[in-house]
């Protein structure tokens, strides 16, 4: 059994905690995604699991064996660990063809040339790279390169692979092609992978849970649906798919529900969240899609600007002292100036301590 | 241990040495020489060097890839050989003089080259390559685009050049004149041959002869004091220089192989032409051509006419002069064994400069330059300060031995070695290494399967790089060697000096043939790996 465990782990670089109190576990046969911004210190754990750093706290486990711990300053050194790893700069060596850098684990492993041959070519098979076998990375594309980066990663069939966004260099398209590759050759190898990223979407497409990171910490652990649809807090939903983050204050309570009046000037809306929050402000955090265009909703605005964008529409929409981000699927045009009514789908709020000092629409990225 | 030699008198502290050599008119004549040779030098150098650079670099010229190498040819000639045949075309009754006479009837020689002016010019024409290598790396490294944002923004030509390109460029070309400063400064050659016959003396020299005096008491002592004068200025003028690197850095990033738009020479094209070679006639050519005549003379001051031509030189050198036989053997062993040596310890220092968090390795670099920094008549004093007793507990003698020769070029080309490997590590990515690790190779696996061998074309020019300049060092051998430990370069001195002038030329012209011709064969060898 190769579950990975990483227990209250944490790593200083000086004085700065890059990662803090990181306990996660990562299931056999699971692909497991590290999510978040750069410097939140997901390729730090990435790299932790390596072997590459050893941590300042905590204790890194997998299958029970202890592999890193601070404690007792003991640390299996990368070549010793059985994981295989595709790195962001693909790193296959120039001075060796595609068949020589998928062969080296096997070289190094002293296997019979007969095993080493038939294992090197059946790994350039599972990659789609047989016919370059004798050629040298320079003779390769980018993408050829990152098929050699990881039939040299899977070649030795170890229990873990790690990526550390293997996919960040490629063009779109590429990408979108590896990205569905990838998650077959998981499938068909039935290998625990740690992926590190920073794009959302990706994160999304191929993982069974994910965790996003923020400064060094774990901001919430989950599978995709829950971190899209309940956010743990403003970060996570910002960072996973954009959001409105609207001002309220908590109107009423109900059971396991929460009344909260829309701070948009004209304090006429009220929106119900599937949660009982705490204190008197609140942040209401809605989904672009969430907000729909409909004549019997409540919330009466006016258009400030439309994008076009084939199978959807993007609105800007000014309610009362707020504007809200609306995504609808295209239907009539609509001009700036012309007055709707929205209803609001879904929502979820958080309780806000802090003085919340935008009025308006997402800090996170366009979700495509 | 120079400082402390410097203050020291049988053991006791005492500035005696400086007020000596604050007394000694000599010396601060020495020095006021010093700076104003080097001063000129500079200069001079440096004009020409920019001046090709750009010609090289940023116009239409036909046939650059060429005039590039053949600009880089004097490089390769040592500077003291490159004086010996100056000597032979200039002084009084060289060629050039006698061609002179002869044509114009004239009983007085045009030039000679002995003194100051001498040893600026024939110092420019051997150190300009260094300004000339400084600023075509950064004209080439330069975005093109700077430029092309200039014109976009109605900038003519000229204003681009005066706003955009020169200031710039500017870091880049001071840089290397401060290199250039360093590298006059610190020579030793071109002012021995050039400078002692009219009694002009700089602080090398003086320094040499301070050195040699060994009937003064004290004489190591206050050539130290003195010595301190170059490390003085030399701890100025280092400090300045990275500092300029270090700002034109910042000027020249993302800038690849530039495709920036040449200059149209026009009708210039035919005097820029006749120019260059008329440079590498008198830097190259006119040289090598007074050396080759020189040693096929039956005696030098005899015409050039067939019935005086011999190749009676050469035998002697290789077959009757025990003294050039073995001086060739010892030159090729101690550069090859201690450019090995160094490239070991190179390869291990910057790897962990590189790849460990080893502290100190910041002033172990700083230490490794020194050397090289410091002018070479100074270091070889260091050198024979250091290791005039025998070393304690094991009673070994390295003075009067092939040993401190050996230990003087290791210290003084190092850093030629940790250059070079530590910019062929800096290009590796870790990642090829971590690679390497996950794939189940241990860190000295991982370095001898993975780095080694690509970094080895690195490793191959840092070993020619310190390689060539050993084979004819001067400066450090010709105050270190003892008899039957000669180098090729104390050889060819001392006959110059004794007088055995057709030998000097025939050993020099061997040399120097030879190490244009490795320098240009490891060019082709070293491009052919991608290096």
């Amino acid at each position: 059994m190769a579950e990975l465990v990483l227990h209250d782990l944490g790593k200083t670089f000086g004085n700065v905690w890059a990662v803090r109190d990181l306990s996660l576990t990562i299931h056999d046969g699971e692909f497991f995604t590290l999510l978040g911004p750069s410097g939140c210190g997901k390729t730090t754990t990435l790299r932790m699991i390596a072997g590459f750093i050893r941590p300042s706290a905590g204790e890194i486990a997998l299958g029970g064996r202890v592999l890193s711990s601070a404690a007792t300053r003991s640390a299996v050194p990368p070549e010793q660990r059985g994981m295989g790893m595709v790195f962001q700069s693909y790193a296959v060596w120039p001075h060796m063809t595609a068949a020589g850098n998928v062969a080296y684990p096997l070289r190094r492993a002293r296997l019979s040339r007969a095993d080493i041959d038939a294992r090197t070519r059946r790994a350039l098979d599972l990659v789609h790279l047989e016919r370059f076998a004798d050629r040298y990375p320079q003779e390769l594309s980018g993408g050829q390169q990152q098929r050699v980066a990881l039939a040299r990663a899977v070649v030795m069939e170890p229990s873990v692979l790690l990526l550390d966004e293997p996919l960040s260099n490629l063009d779109a398209k590429l990408r979108e092609e590896m990205r569905t590759e990838l998650r077959d050759l998981q499938e068909r190898l039935g290998i625990t992978v740690v992926y590190v990223t920073h794009d959302q979407t990706e994160a999304m497409a191929l993982s069974g849970r994910i965790a996003v990171m923020q400064a060094g910490r774990l901001a919430q652990a989950g599978t995709p649906r829950e971190l899209y649809e309940r956010p743990a807090d403003p970060f996570v939903a910002a960072f996973v798919g954009a959001a409105n983050f609207l001002p309220g204050v908590v109107a009423g309570r109900e059971g396991s529900t929460t009344r909260i009046r829309l701070l948009d000037g004209t304090n006429n809306h009220i929106v119900a969240v599937p949660d009982r929050l705490s204190g008197e402000r609140a942040v209401l955090c809605i989904r672009p899609e969430d907000l729909e265009l409909d004549p019997a909703g409540s919330l009466h605005g006016a258009v400030v600007r439309s994008t076009y964008l084939g199978n959807r529409v993007d609105y800007f929409i000014r309610v009362g002292s707020l504007t809200v981000r609306v995504e609808s699927r295209a239907g009539p045009a609509l001009a700036a100036g012309e007055r709707v009514a929205l209803r609001v789908r879904r929502a979820v709020a958080y309780a806000d301590d802090s003085e919340m000092t935008s009025d308006t629409t997402s800090t996170g990225r366009a979700a495509t | 241990m120079l400082a402390a030699q410097s203050f020291s008198q049988q053991g006791h502290f005492t500035l005696a040495h400086y007020a000596r050599i604050a007394a000694d008119p000599g010396s601060s004549r020495a020095l006021v020489n010093s700076l104003v040779v080097s001063s000129w030098a500079t200069g001079g150098a440096t004009a020409l060097g920019v001046t090709m650079a750009w010609l090289i670099a940023r116009t239409d010229l036909p046939g650059r890839a060429r005039w590039h190498t053949a600009l880089l040819i004097p490089y390769m000639i040592p500077p003291f050989i490159g004086a010996i045949a100056w000597v032979y075309l200039l002084s009084p009754a060289g060629y050039l003089n006698q061609a002179w006479m002869t044509l114009t009837g004239s009983l007085d020689p045009v030039y000679v080259i002995y003194g100051p002016t001498g040893i600026v010019f024939v110092m420019i024409l051997y150190e300009y390559p260094i300004a000339y290598l400084a600023t075509m790396g950064v004209l080439q490294r330069m975005n093109p685009a700077l430029e092309e944002a200039g014109r976009m923004a109605r900038a003519g030509p000229w204003a681009v050049l005066r706003e955009i390109t020169i200031p710039l460029v500017l870091p880049g070309v001071l840089a290397g004149a401060l290199l250039v400063m360093m590298a006059s400064l610190g020579n030793f050659g071109i002012p021995a041959i050039i400078g002692f016959p009219a009694r002009y003396i700089v602080l090398t020299t003086k320094i040499y002869n301070l050195i040699l005096n060994f009937d003064e008491p004290g004489h190591l002592q206050a050539a130290a004091a003195l010595s301190m004068w170059l490390v003085g200025i030399a701890a100025v003028l280092l400090p300045m220089q990275r500092a300029m690197l270090r700002r034109g850095r910042f000027a020249v990033v993302g800038g690849q192989a530039s495709g920036a738009s040449l200059v149209a020479l026009g009708h210039w094209h035919r005097p820029v032409v006749v120019g260059l070679a008329a440079l590498v006639t008198v830097s190259v050519i006119l040289p090598l051509g007074a050396i080759l005549l020189t040693s096929v003379i039956r005696a030098y001051g005899l015409p050039p006419v067939p019935g005086n031509l011999t190749l009676r030189h050469y035998a002697t050198a290789l077959a009757d002069l025990p003294k050039a036989r073995r001086a060739m053997t010892n030159s090729l062993l101690l550069a090859a064994g201690a450019a090995t040596a160094i490239i070991f310890l190179a390869a291990g220092f910057a790897y962990l400069k590189e790849r460990t968090r080893i502290r100190g390795t910041d002033i172990l670099e700083v230490l490794i330059t020194l050397p090289y920094a410091v002018p070479g008549t100074v270091v070889a004093l260091a050198m024979i300060l250091a290791w005039l007793r025998p070393i304690p507990l094991i009673g070994l003698r390295l003075y009067d031995t092939l040993g401190i020769i050996f230990i003087a070029y290791l210290a003084r080309f190092l850093v030629f070695g940790v250059r070079t490997t530590l910019a062929g590590l800096t290009q590796l990515h870790g990642s090829l290494e971590e690679a390497a690790r996950i794939s189940g190779a241990s860190r000295g696996e991982a370095f001898a399967d993975i780095v080694l061998p690509l970094i080895r074309p690195s490793l191959i020019s840092g070993w020619l790089l310190a390689f060539i300049p050993a084979v004819t060092e001067l400066t450090l051998s010709i105050l270190l060697f003892s008899v039957g430990h000669e180098t090729i370069g104390v050889v060819i001195f001392g006959l110059q000096e004794e007088g055995k002038i057709a030998l000097a030329a025939a050993v020099a012209f061997l040399v120097t043939v030879l190490l244009i011709g490795v320098n240009l064969a490891s060019r082709g060898v070293l491009r052919g790996t991608g290096a």
